[in-house]
């Protein structure tokens, strides 16, 4: 399953030195709502949109982090920066939180 | 017959017992460090459904919060990663295809100490539930980074 989240390009490049740091490859999305369409292990993409066009995108874990104590964003997406993939250019709608992605590369 | 005959060198003697003793170090640091990296990444609940039959709203509830894991066919599993909330109460509601709504309560967890807590929906709506320690390490305490 494909899944689409907006980014600023400063968050991007955090999330990408994240994985050049060498001290965990994991890093999180928060969001208040949890996808059930995700599949088990890391089959599954996040693709990100940077200023309104969409970049590439990460492996995505089927496990989705869930905060009992956090009201405001109870969950977070989990992906592996190791492994950014970057794709040529495509224009994205604007949006917020997530979605179910329908770009990939059969799309392009 | 010669005093050394038969018997083997002292250094020879010891070098089974030092390779065990390597060896069970070795696989102790391991096992070690697979807790902790396991620890660091929070516990897990896997929540399946073995009853026979699709199950729909199915909620995990911790500590007063409700996680909506949605609708579960028969045999699907889901696997919720948690942050560490001390001790809580863990419970699972779901509905069958009759209306009618099941509500199931494990008692108190130590999420500290878990490494993983099944949940699974059997024929008859009890909930089959088990727990995988972790003992050695806590679990990172950290709040999730902002996105």
């Amino acid at each position: 399953m494909d899944l689409g989240v907006a980014m600023g390009r400063e968050v991007l490049e955090y999330k990408l030195d994240h994985a050049r740091d060498g001290k965990s490859s994991e890093a999180t999305w928060n969001t208040r709502r949890l996808p059930k369409r995700l599949t088990p292990g890391w089959t599954n993409r996040l693709f990100v949109a940077v200023d309104g066009t969409w970049r590439g995108w990460f492996p995505l874990s089927g496990e989705v982090l869930w905060n009992p104590e956090d009201d405001a964003t109870s969950y977070a997406l989990i992906f592996d920066t190791r492994l950014w993939t970057p794709i040529s250019s495509t224009p994205a709608l604007r949006f917020r939180g997530w979605r179910y992605a329908t770009i990939g590369p059969s799309d392009q | 017959m010669k005093p050394t005959e038969g018997k083997r060198p002292a250094s020879r003697k010891r070098t089974p017992w030092i390779l065990g003793f390597v060896a069970t170090l070795f696989l102790a640091t391991a096992f070690a460090a697979f807790l902790r990296y396991r620890g660091n990444r929070g516990p897990f609940v896997w929540v399946e459904n073995q009853s026979g039959l699709p199950l729909t709203g199915v909620t995990l509830l911790v500590k007063g919060a409700s996680c909506d894991l949605g609708a579960m066919r028969e045999g699907a599993n889901i696997r919720v990663r948690i942050r560490p909330v001390g001790d809580s109460e863990i419970s699972l509601r779901y509905r069958t295809q009759d209306g009618v709504t099941h509500d199931w309560s494990g008692g108190f967890i130590q999420w500290h100490y878990v490494y993983r807590a099944k949940l699974i929906v059997r024929p008859d709506h009890t909930v089959k539930h088990d727990v995988w320690l972790a003992p050695l390490f806590a679990f990172s305490s950290d709040g999730i980074p902002p996105n």
